[in-house]
C-alpha cells in the first residue's frame, strides 16, 4: 500500500513514539512513586531558621532543643522560650551587620507569646506511632533518619519513612555497627547469635547490650496499634 | 415476629442537622443514600474512576500538617507521655478518690487512686466513663435567662439583687458535697439568714441510714466489712451492683472467696431477693422473696435466732422456699457468731432496717462484721415532704444546684412547686428538666474543670484539682455562691479569706479551708498525693433495742402485684443518662441496652397473657405509667422490677427519649420506691427491647465451668473431666514460644471464681481503646463494639437459676483461626505471642470474624469517627488509632501499655518486670479476676495463677490454642443441701 520508504518512516515514529511514550511514563512513574514524591520535601517555615548555622556551625547538640527526644515518643519542637535562652542575650544582628528580620520575628512571637506554627517535614502517617526514645537509646543517630540535617538550611526530608525503609534497618541490625562505630566489650556470644554471619553488634559505650529482646521488632504491632 | 420497631429521633435540647449526628444516632434510613446509578452509568464512569484512582493512590504525601511552638513549655509535660492527677470524683453518689490519665493537658483516662485505702485504685462504670461527659458537646456553654444568653455579670447583678431584699430563699444541692461546700453553705446562711439548704436524691440512704441513727441514737453510718464475715445475709442490698461503696464492698466481699488449690475456704453468700441483680447472681443460696414479705422475713429470721419457736419451716411452707435450704441458713448464721453478717438494701422501710439492726445484735456483728464511720461522706438527703414543706410558704428565690428534680420527683410535679418561686436559678452541667424550668440556667464546670473536697470516711480528707481549663463559659456551683455572698454582704465578714484574687475565688477558698487546721505546708504534697489523714475508726455505737423493737412493730400489706423500683445500674438516677457509653453498657442481669424494661419472671408473664416486647400499665394510686416486658429468670413470681434513670425529657442528644419513665408514681415515706399494690394490665402496644446476648444456656458445653466447695475439696481436678484435649498436630509451622525462642509470651488469667459479672472492665476497655458506641438500632443488629463482654449462663433451676458470668475477649490464640483466612494479612501473630490487628491493612472482608470461634471481632459498619463536635476528639486516647469504617477491630492486650512497657525497659536494658504491664480491664477490676502477664516467666503472677488445678481453656478442643486461662467457679452451697 505504501512505499518502502514511507513504510520505514511509519516504523520509525511509531518506534519512537512508543519508547519516548515509555520513556515518559517511566519518569512518571518514578517521579509519582510514593517513596519519591515524599522524599526531598522541603517547605518554606515561617521564620527562616537554620540548622546548618545552629546545629552545623554552632555545634549546638539536638538534644539542647530537641529535649525529649531521649525520653519519650516526640522529639519536641522546643518552646519559643528555649530560643531565647540564647536569643535575649545575643545581638540581634546578622552577620552582615543588618538587623535580622527573622530574630525580630521570633522576638515578635515572644512578646505577644503567639506559637509558632511550623510545617512539618518529617512527619508518618498517624496509624504508625513511631518512639524516638527507643532509636536514641538503641544507638540510631538523628541523621540516620533526618540526613545530615547539620548541613541544611531549609530543612528537607532526606528519606521516603516508608515502611520498607523502616523494615531495611529493622531487618538488618548490621546498619548500626557502620554509623554508631563503638565496640560493646560486654557482649557474649549469646548476645550476638541471632545476628547475620560476620556481623557484631555494636553501640554506643554505656548503651545496654543487645540483648535477643532488644533486637529491632518487625511484628505490626511494634509500630500499628 | 416481632415488629420492628422505628427508633424515634431524639428531641435535642441543641438542634443538630441530621448529616452532622454521629452515626449511632441515626437511623438506617438516614445513613444509607440510595442508589442512582444504573449499570451503564457505572460503566461509562469506571474509566474516569481508575485514572483518578492511580493518580491518587501515586500522590500520597501525607497532607501537609502544622507543627508548633508554643511560648513556653508547660510544667511537668512531655508532649505525648502522661501525667497523673490526683483528684476526687464527686459526680456520683459517693466521693471516689481518683487518678486521673492526661496527655497532652487534656484528661482521657481514669481510674481510682491506689494510695487511698478505701477503693484501692478500683473504679465504677460511670466514673470510668466521666471523660466523655466532660467533651459532651451538648453541655450548656453561657449563662442562659428564659433561654436567652446572658453574661455572668448580669446574670450575677439580678441575682445578688434578688436574694438582699428575698425573705425566704430555698437551697436545694444533692447530697455528695464536700466539707467545704457545707461551709460555704453555712457562711452563707450567716449573711442571707433567710436560706434553707435542703438535700434532694433521687435515690438515697434515708430510710437505712437514718433508721440506724434512731436506734442506735447517734449519727453516722454502718459500713459492712465483708471481708470479716464466714456467712452473709443479704436482703434486696444489691451491694455488689448499685448499693453503697461498691468498689469496697466488691473488694472486701471478694477477699474471702478467692481460694487456694491447696486449702481451699471461702465465704458463704445468702441472697434473698425479689429481682435478679448482680448480688443475687454471684449468692451461693439464693431465695425468691416478694419484697412486701421482706419484713415477716426478717421476724420469723429474729425469732428462729433466738430460738423461739419453728416459725421458719412454717414460714418456708407458707411462701414456698426451701425448707433445708432456710434451716442451714438459720443454723450458720447460729454456729458463725461474730463471724456472720446481714444486711439489707436500701428500699426497705424503717421496720426492716431496725429489724435487720435487731439480727445483727443478736449475731455479734456490731465491730466485727460491721463498723461506724460517725462522719458519713455525704448529707443525707431530705424527704420529698420536708422540701414540699419549704415551699409551703411564698419563696422568693429557690437555688437548684446540681441536681435534677423536675426530672425524678417522685409524683413528676416539681415544676408546680416551682411556680410557687419568684426567682428560680438552676445550676447544672446540661439544659435539663430542671435547668429548662428555671429563670436562670446556669452551666457548671465538669468534675474534672473543678476545684473541690471530699471527705470520704472519717479522718480522710481528698482534694479534687482540675486536670483541664474550663472548656466553656461555666461556672463552679461553689464559686456562684460565693460571689453572691461576696455580692450581698456590706463587708466580708465571715469570708475573711484570701480573696484578693477574684478570678480564683473559690480556689481561694478551698485552700483557706485546707489551711484552717494548719494543713497548709503539706497543701502541694497532699494536691500530689490527692488525699491526707487516716481512717479513724470508731467504736461502735450501742443499740438501743426497744426502740428498735417499737420500729419493727409494723406490717406491709400488699396486693396481688408489686412494683420494686432500683437504681439503673450505669445510669444510676438517670443523671449519666447524656453518655452514650453508660446507656450502650449492657445490664449485668439482662443484657438490655439503651432502655429500661418491667422485668417480671416467666410465670407471671404468663399469667398476665404477656410476652418480651409488649408494652403494660402500672397503675399505683391515680398514676400510670408504660414500660415494656422483659422476662428475667430468677425474679420472683407477681413482682414488676424497673430502673430508674431512663425516660428523660431533656437529658440531651443522647439520653433524651430513651425508655421509660416511671417518676410519675409516687410511694409513701416509708417506701418511696417500693410500691406493695398495683395494678398491672396489658396495654395491647409492642415496644422494641434490644440486648446483646438473648440466649442464657450453654447447651451442656464446657463453656464457663463451676463446681461446689465439697466436691472440689474431694477432686480437686474436677474442672477437667469435662474437657476434651486433642492431640495437637500442626499442619504448618508455627512460632515457638518456647523460652529459649522468646523472653516475651503475654498470657492472661480470668478467675471466674472472683468474676461478679459488673461490666466495669468493659467501659474501662472502651475508654482506653477508643471504641465507639453503636445506638440501639445497631446494636439490635447485633453490632455492638465491645472488645470485651461479660458472657451470662443461666443454669440449674428454671425459675430460680444459677448464673455463670464470663469475660469474653478476644483469646490470642496460638493456633488463630483468624489468621488464616485473612487475604491481605491484616490480622498476624507477634512472636510475642499477640493476635496483632492491623487497622491499615484491612479491607473489611470480615473473613476473621466468621472464622472466630469466640465472637469477639467487631467491624466498623460506619464511621463512627464522624464526631458532633470537634470537642468530642479530646476524649481520644492518643496512643490508640481511631479506626475507620470498613475495618475490623479487636481486643489487643493493650499493646500500647505493652509496648510503653517495653519501651521503658529497654531503654534501661532490663526486661519488662512482672506486673509493668496492667491491661485496662484489669486495672479496672474491682475483684482482680483479671491476671495478665508474661506466661514465660515461671515466676510471673500469670504463670502461677494458670497452673491452678482450677485452670482451663474455653473451647480448648478446637486446639486452636487460646492464650487465656479461666479457673473454674467454686460455690459455696450449706453442704447439707
Amino acid at each position: 500500500m505504501f512505499t518502502k520508504r514511507f513504510e520505514r518512516r511509519i516504523y520509525i515514529a511509531v518506534t519512537v513514539a512508543l519508547s519516548s511514550g515509555l520513556l515518559g511514563f517511566s519518569f512518571f512513574l518514578y517521579a509519582m512513586w510514593p517513596a519519591n514524591i515524599v522524599t526531598g520535601y522541603e517547605p518554606d517555615q515561617p521564620i527562616n531558621f537554620s540548622h546548618k548555622l545552629h546545629a552545623g556551625e554552632m555545634k549546638i547538640s539536638c538534644v539542647y532543643c530537641h529535649s525529649n527526644v531521649e525520653k519519650g515518643a516526640h522529639a519536641t519542637i522546643p518552646p519559643i522560650s528555649t530560643c531565647m535562652n540564647c536569643h535575649s542575650q545575643v545581638h540581634p544582628n546578622n552577620r552582615s551587620g543588618q538587623p535580622s528580620e527573622e530574630i525580630n520575628l521570633l522576638k515578635k512571637h515572644w512578646e505577644e507569646k503567639t506559637p509558632i506554627q511550623w510545617e512539618k517535614v518529617n512527619d508518618v502517617a498517624d496509624f504508625v506511632y513511631f518512639n524516638h526514645s527507643r532509636h536514641i537509646s538503641s544507638g540510631v543517630t538523628c541523621n540516620e533518619c533526618h540526613g545530615p540535617i547539620e548541613t541544611m538550611t531549609v530543612v528537607r526530608r532526606q528519606n521516603s519513612l516508608k515502611m520498607g525503609w523502616c523494615l531495611d534497618c529493622h531487618n538488618t541490625p548490621k546498619k548500626q555497627e557502620v554509623v554508631t562505630g563503638h565496640k560493646s566489650e560486654n557482649m557474649t556470644s549469646k548476645d550476638t547469635e541471632h545476628l547475620p554471619k560476620g556481623h557484631v553488634a555494636t553501640l554506643p559505650e554505656g548503651h545496654p547490650i543487645v540483648t535477643k529482646s532488644t533486637r529491632a521488632p518487625i511484628n505490626c504491632s511494634a509500630c500499628h496499634r | 415476629m416481632v415488629e420492628k420497631h422505628k427508633l424515634e429521633k431524639p428531641q435535642n435540647s441543641l438542634p443538630i442537622p441530621a448529616q452532622l449526628k454521629p452515626y449511632a444516632l441515626r437511623t438506617h434510613e438516614e445513613v444509607s443514600t440510595p442508589l442512582t446509578m444504573t449499570r451503564r452509568s457505572m460503566l461509562k464512569n469506571s474509566a474516569a474512576w481508575l485514572t483518578m484512582a492511580y493518580g491518587l493512590a501515586a500522590c500520597d504525601r501525607v497532607p501537609p500538617r502544622k507543627i508548633v511552638s508554643r511560648p513556653n513549655l508547660p510544667e511537668y509535660q512531655t508532649p505525648g507521655e502522661a501525667v497523673y492527677y490526683a483528684s476526687t470524683w464527686t459526680d456520683g453518689n459517693y466521693p471516689y478518690p481518683m487518678l486521673v490519665k492526661t496527655v497532652d493537658g487534656r484528661p482521657i483516662k481514669i481510674d481510682g487512686n491506689p494510695d487511698v485505702a478505701i477503693n484501692f485504685g478500683k473504679s465504677t462504670s460511670s466514673m470510668q466513663a466521666s471523660t466523655l461527659s466532660l467533651y459532651d458537646p451538648d453541655r450548656l456553654r453561657h449563662p442562659l435567662k428564659d433561654g436567652k444568653k446572658v453574661s455572668w455579670e448580669d446574670a450575677d447583678k439580678d441575682i445578688i439583687g434578688k436574694l438582699k431584699e428575698a425573705k425566704s430563699v430555698v437551697l436545694v444541692t444533692r447530697s455528695n458535697i464536700g466539707p467545704s461546700e457545707r461551709d460555704l453553705v453555712k457562711r452563707f446562711q450567716d449573711i442571707q439568714p433567710k436560706l434553707r439548704h435542703l438535700v434532694y436524691e433521687a435515690i438515697h440512704d434515708g430510710l437505712r441510714q437514718g433508721t440506724w441513727e434512731e436506734v442506735f441514737e447517734q449519727e453516722g453510718e454502718s459500713l459492712p466489712k465483708f471481708s470479716q464475715a464466714d456467712i452473709i445475709l443479704s436482703l434486696e442490698s444489691d451491694f455488689l451492683g448499685t448499693d453503697g461503696i461498691v468498689p469496697e464492698n466488691v473488694r472486701e466481699f471478694i477477699t474471702k472467696r478467692k481460694i487456694s488449690d491447696k486449702n481451699p475456704t471461702m465465704s458463704r453468700l445468702y441472697m434473698v431477693e425479689s429481682t435478679m441483680s448482680v448480688t443475687g447472681s454471684n449468692a451461693d443460696t439464693r431465695f425468691r422473696l416478694r419484697s412486701s414479705q421482706m419484713l415477716s422475713f426478717t421476724k420469723a429470721l429474729l425469732a428462729s435466732l433466738r430460738g423461739e419457736g419453728k416459725e421458719l419451716s412454717e414460714y418456708a411452707k407458707k411462701h414456698n422456699l426451701s425448707e433445708t435450704n432456710l434451716s442451714s441458713l438459720v443454723s450458720d448464721l447460729n454456729s458463725h457468731k461474730e463471724k456472720s453478717l446481714v444486711v439489707a438494701g436500701p428500699h426497705h422501710s424503717k421496720a426492716v432496717q431496725a429489724t435487720v439492726a435487731l439480727i445483727n445484735q443478736e449475731l455479734g456483728a456490731f465491730g466485727k462484721t460491721l463498723a461506724w464511720n460517725s462522719k458519713p461522706a455525704t448529707l443525707s438527703a431530705n424527704s420529698q415532704e420536708e422540701i414540699e414543706q419549704a415551699f409551703s410558704e411564698e419563696v422568693d428565690v429557690f437555688i437548684c444546684m446540681g441536681t435534677n428534680p423536675v426530672y425524678s420527683w417522685a409524683g413528676n410535679d416539681f415544676s408546680n412547686l416551682l411556680k410557687k418561686a419568684k426567682l428560680t436559678i438552676a445550676h447544672g452541667l446540661y439544659i435539663d428538666e430542671t435547668m429548662s424550668a428555671c429563670t436562670y440556667a446556669l452551666p457548671s464546670h465538669h468534675n474534672l474543670e473543678s476545684w473541690n473536697d471530699a471527705a470520704p470516711r472519717d479522718g480522710l480528707y481528698t482534694f479534687c484539682q482540675p486536670t483541664i481549663s474550663k472548656l466553656h463559659d461555666t461556672r463552679q456551683e461553689a464559686e456562684s455562691l460565693l460571689v453572691w455572698a461576696r455580692g450581698i454582704s456590706k463587708d466580708s465578714k465571715g469570708l475573711d479569706y484570701r480573696s484578693n484574687d477574684t478570678e480564683n475565688l473559690w480556689y481561694s477558698y478551698i485552700r483557706y479551708y485546707a489551711n484552717k487546721d494548719k494543713k497548709e505546708r503539706q497543701w502541694i504534697k497532699s494536691l500530689e498525693k490527692g488525699v491526707i489523714g487516716e481512717i479513724v475508726t470508731t467504736e461502735f455505737p450501742k443499740l438501743n433495742a426497744d426502740k428498735a423493737n417499737k420500729l419493727g412493730e409494723a406490717s406491709v400489706a400488699s396486693g396481688e402485684y408489686e412494683l420494686l423500683v432500683t437504681p439503673h445500674h450505669s445510669l444510676y438516677d438517670g443523671r449519666f443518662a447524656n453518655n452514650p457509653w453508660l446507656q450502650e453498657l449492657p445490664d449485668p442481669t439482662t443484657k438490655l441496652v439503651w432502655d429500661n424494661a418491667a422485668m417480671l419472671s416467666h410465670t407471671t408473664a404468663k399469667k398476665l397473657g404477656v410476652e418480651m416486647n409488649d408494652l403494660i400499665d402500672i397503675q399505683a394510686g391515680k398514676a400510670t405509667i408504660q414500660l415494656p416486658v422483659l422476662p428475667v429468670k430468677g425474679i420472683a413470681d407477681n413482682v414488676i422490677v424497673a430502673t430508674l434513670g431512663h425516660g428523660r425529657e431533656k437529658a440531651g442528644t443522647i439520653g433524651s427519649k430513651q425508655g421509660h419513665s416511671i417518676s410519675a408514681l409516687k410511694g409513701t415515706p416509708d417506701s418511696p420506691w417500693h410500691f406493695p399494690d398495683v395494678k398491672v394490665k396489658k396495654n395491647g402496644e409492642k415496644y422494641t427491647l434490644v440486648r446483646t446476648q438473648k440466649y442464657f444456656s450453654m447447651e451442656d458445653r464446657p463453656l464457663a465451668l463451676d463446681t461446689t466447695l465439697s466436691k472440689f475439696k474431694k477432686d480437686s481436678e474436677v474442672f477437667h473431666h469435662k474437657q476434651h484435649k486433642p492431640s495437637y498436630s500442626q499442619l504448618h509451622d508455627h512460632y515457638d514460644y518456647s523460652i529459649n525462642a522468646t523472653p516475651y509470651k503475654w498470657a492472661m488469667a480470668i478467675d471466674l471464681n472472683s468474676c461478679i459479672g459488673c461490666n466495669t472492665c468493659m467501659l474501662a476497655c472502651q475508654v482506653e481503646n477508643n471504641i465507639s458506641f453503636v445506638g440501639k438500632e445497631e446494636c439490635s443488629n447485633g453490632r455492638e463494639m465491645h472488645w470485651i463482654r461479660i458472657d451470662r449462663y443461666e443454669g440449674g433451676d428454671e425459675d430460680n437459676p444459677t448464673i455463670h458470668h464470663q469475660p469474653m475477649l478476644c483469646q490470642h490464640c496460638d493456633n488463630a483461626p483468624c489468621e488464616s483466612v485473612c487475604p491481605v494479612q491484616a490480622t498476624a501473630h507477634s512472636p510475642d505471642g499477640l493476635n496483632e490487628m492491623v487497622y491499615n491493612r484491612c479491607v473489611g472482608t470480615r473473613y476473621c470474624a466468621n472464622n472466630c470461634p469466640y465472637k469477639v471481632r467487631r467491624f466498623n459498619y460506619y464511621d463512627y469517627r464522624d464526631l458532633r463536635d470537634s470537642v468530642q476528639e479530646l476524649a481520644f486516647n492518643p496512643q490508640v488509632t481511631v479506626r475507620s469504617r470498613g475495618v475490623m477491630e479487636k481486643c489487643t492486650f493493650c499493646v500500647q501499655r505493652i509496648n510503653s512497657a517495653k519501651f521503658e525497659a529497654k531503654n534501661d536494658g532490663k526486661e519488662v518486670a512482672d506486673g509493668a504491664i496492667q491491661t485496662a480491664c484489669q486495672e479496672v477490676c474491682p475483684s482482680q479476676a483479671i491476671h495478665f502477664g508474661n506466661i514465660n516467666d515461671p515466676n510471673s503472677h500469670v504463670a502461677q495463677i494458670a497452673k491452678s488445678s482450677r485452670a482451663y481453656k474455653v473451647l480448648e478442643e478446637i486446639n486452636v490454642r487460646p492464650s487465656i486461662s479461666y479457673l473454674g467457679k467454686v460455690r459455696n452451697p450449706s453442704e447439707n443441701v
